[in-house]
């Protein structure tokens, strides 16, 4: 008897963060800063801070194919191998889709790395806040649930993540993306001047703004300063891209309020109807299969946009037997991404005695322009952002293609390529309710997990901003003078943008909605979701850097009500 | 960027390496293709080939990267079985030809023999719908192993593994290299 109850308070903790990715990590640090013994549960596996970063300072030569994909990949990987992160160099960071199946009603590209830190190793970094369009767009048009926040409720929340993380940029005053607290900007290349001058004269409303990243150009937290190569996703020596092993787990760790489990994959929540709280979580160890049970006061699910919901889906009880805090029967549903079909390229004759040196870890960026500041576009609601760069390739990369052979060839290989740009859309993307992902209990995973099944497509407003995509940039690059102009439709899946968001979303209405406007389950309120699953809209923004600021303010309204013994 | 850059290298792969997906489904389905065991020439075949069209110059050429052995590695570990007998059967064809043409071996003809045997190759369309002539597999098969080896990306090219900042503008004139590709 007295062994049970060493055993059980072994497992209890203040409180649980399931996942260690970007959210996760945050979580992490602000719940163990703030006091609270905490156990971060990662499903996957130990990846340690350099140490783990096996490929990092490998040379091209020394890449088993040299950067090729294999004939192996296609099989093994078949979907991972689709994410322009997935190289010779990252390959051990991703899923085997193999190891790892779903169901797809409909394509749906779901993008995955197991192991500490998550996708925040091989994410793109890119980071922009959010306006009051975003917030107010559900409310204006009638798409979605009004978030039950607005930009005065984040802002503050922003500059607070920003300040740690690291972000890289200029004050360019634009309303649609705030200016916040930004490390050295990264200047854009003669190419990009010359095409953000020729938007600011010619195409009113349209700014070309250099990308916004969390990657340190200067030293933050002892981390950094960025070394320009650009190897970011295979991780960074340097500490300087933003990681949660690189940032905020050893900020976590240093509090000594940290434990993190790996190998551990959060079967679902408990539920203690006559408390009306969750009192803890299930775990599978990935390695023996065994289940555990842990218990806290408060419980964080960071899992990812898919894995979280599965896992409050599988959350059955008597009170819930649609899955936990599903009253409004909403989990699952308005799953979005960002549409990353629309794609242009073109070459520019001139420049030709410039160069650049070094590689950026981030392009330009062009903020949403359509259906806010006195724009209006009648053949679809919202608006997209433009993002790309403008730089000189080698020669040798275009080389197959050109004509000759013999030292003179080689000679003119060894030469900077001319200069090119390649732009790619990112549209808002609808919330839907038939947009939706559901387990399936009789097909269960190695690991006894119910597999996923998603059933998501486009809508007519995301393809109908691929025409204009193509009008508008077809128009700046003549105007600018560029040759070769091509756009095209990349045709993708959902998911492939990897900005899967929604299923559990934030709302004023526990009718409609899972979350309120402190990210806490309504019906639950020890229970808190601050991953891509909580968001009621997409925006045109890349996500990560407001996963981070509310799971910042999440977790500060968390431990506040902990003290109040509100829940 | 991050995106920009894959595609751009993708598509590289694309018009010369990879496979258009409707194809690529279909060399997967075909399974009963086993791994064609190299013969012992081709190695040496596929170096002189490669040192013909990049010669050693004032840094060292195809050869001495070995970048016959990259290409049997590419071919064997990342063309799907259709493309791989494509390059196979181009390589064959060709050889055959330089054989009947010069009696001998591409391998051990002399610097005329090879120049004047690669320009009229160059000319010839594929003969295989859907994949590119052999000369421009064989062509972008070299210039990926040669400027991805030890040799081609720090002698031939201007390598700087870590570049510790970024000049977003700096003047250049003909006689510049690039920056060796990182991926």
């Amino acid at each position: 008897m007295n062994l049970n109850i060493d055993s059980v308070k072994k497992r209890t903790f203040d409180a649980i963060v399931v996942g260690s990715g970007i959210s996760g990590g945050w979580a992490a640090k602000e719940l163990c800063e703030k006091g609270l013994k905490t156990i971060v549960l990662e499903r996957g596996r130990k990846l340690d801070h350099i140490t783990g970063y096996k490929t990092a300072l490998m040379a091209p030569w020394e890449l088993e194919n040299r950067n090729m994909h294999t004939t192996s990949d296609k099989e093994d990987y078949h979907i991972q191998s689709k994410c322009y992160a997935f190289n010779d160099g990252t390959r051990h960071l991703f899923v085997s889709d193999k190891d790892n199946p779903y169901e797809q009603k409909k394509p749906f590209d779901w993008i995955r790395g197991y192991h500490v830190g998550g996708k925040s190793l091989m994410w793109a970094r890119q980071t922009y806040r959010w306006s009051d369009f975003d917030f107010e767009a559900n409310a204006k048009d009638g798409h979605g649930s009004d978030w039950p926040i607005r930009y005065a409720d984040i802002a503050p929340w922003y500059s607070y993540v920003e300040r740690f993380a690291g972000i890289n940029g200029n004050k360019d005053g634009l309303p649609q993306i705030p200016d916040g607290e930004f490390l050295p900007a990264i200047e854009l290349t003669v190419l990009e001047k010359h095409l953000q001058k020729v938007i600011r004269d010619n195409f009113k409303g349209m700014n070309l703004v250099q990308g916004r990243s969390a990657n340190a150009t200067a030293a933050v937290n002892g981390r950094g300063p960025c070394q320009f190569r650009n190897l970011c996703h295979r991780g960074c020596p340097f500490s300087a891209a933003f990681a949660s092993q690189a940032a905020t787990l050893p900020a976590a760790a240093a509090t000594g309020n940290m434990t993190l489990r790996t190998d551990s994959i959060v079967h679902s929540v408990i539920y203690d109807e006559s408390k009306k709280r969750a009192t803890g979580v299930r775990v599978i160890d990935a390695v023996t299969r065994e289940m555990t049970e842990y218990y806290a006061k408060v419980i964080f699910v960071n899992a990812s946009t898919v894995n979280t919901t599965t896992i409050l889906l599988n959350s059955e009880s008597n009170r819930f037997p649609d899955g936990l805090g599903n009253d409004s029967g909403v989990l699952g549903h308005y799953l979005m991404d960002h549409c990353y079909r629309g794609r242009a390229g073109a070459s520019y004759d001139g420049f030709e005695d410039h160069y650049h040196k070094g590689r950026r870890p981030t392009g330009f960026y062009i903020p949403r322009f359509r259906n806010i500041l006195g724009d209006k576009n009648d053949s679809f609601l919202r608006g997209y952002a433009i993002g790309g760069s403008a730089e000189r390739g080698a020669a040798w990369e275009g080389g197959a293609w050109q004509s000759g052979f013999g030292a003179s060839f080689k000679n003119a290989m060894t030469k900077p390529g001319g200069w090119g740009a390649g732009f790619h859309m990112q549209g808002e993307c609808l919330p839907r309710f038939e947009n939706k992902l559901s387990i399936n209990k009789s097909k269960k995973d190695q690991y006894g997990m119910p597999t996923v099944e998603f059933d998501v497509q486009w809508s007519d407003n995301e393809i109908a901003m691929l025409k204009d995509g193509k009008e508008v940039l077809t128009a700046i690059l003549e105007k600018a003078g560029f040759k070769n102009i091509e756009f095209y439709d990349s045709n993708e899946a959902p998911g492939k943008g990897i900005h899967e968001m929604g299923t559990a979303r934030m709302g004023k209405d526990p009718k409609t909605s899972m979350l309120n406007r402190n990210n806490q389950l309504h019906a639950v309120p020890n229970v808190f979701v601050t991953d891509g699953a909580c968001m009621a809209s997409t925006g045109t923004q890349n996500p990560s850097l407001t996963y981070m600021a509310l799971t910042a303010r999440a977790a500060d309204f968390a431990v506040n009500a902990l003290k109040r013994r509100e829940i | 960027m991050d995106r920009r850059k894959a595609f751009q290298r993708i598509s590289i792969l694309l018009g010369g390496i990879a496979l258009a997906p409707e194809l690529m489904a279909k060399a997967l389905a075909d399974s009963s293709v086993s791994v064609s065991a190299a013969p012992p020439d081709r190695l040496r075949l596929l170096n002189e080939m490669a040192e013909t069209i990049i010669p050693e110059t004032d840094t060292p050429g195809a050869k001495a990267a070995n970048v016959g052995e990259f290409i049997i590695h590419a071919v064997e570990t990342c063309l799907p079985a259709d493309r791989r007998r494509a390059f196979y059967d181009g390589l064959d064809r060709a050889e055959a030809a330089c054989t009947s043409r010069f009696g001998r071996s591409f391998a051990d003809c002399n610097e005329s023999q090879r120049i004047s045997f690669f320009t009229d190759l160059e000319k010839q369309p594929s003969t295989d719908e859907g994949m590119p002539p052999f000369f421009t597999a064989l062509k972008m098969l070299t210039l990926h192993g040669y400027f991805t080896s030890e040799i081609g990306a720090t002698q031939a090219l201007n390598y700087d593994p870590v570049p510790g900042g970024w000049v977003a503008d700096m003047v250049i004139n003909d006689q510049t290299k690039a920056w060796t590709s990182m991926f």
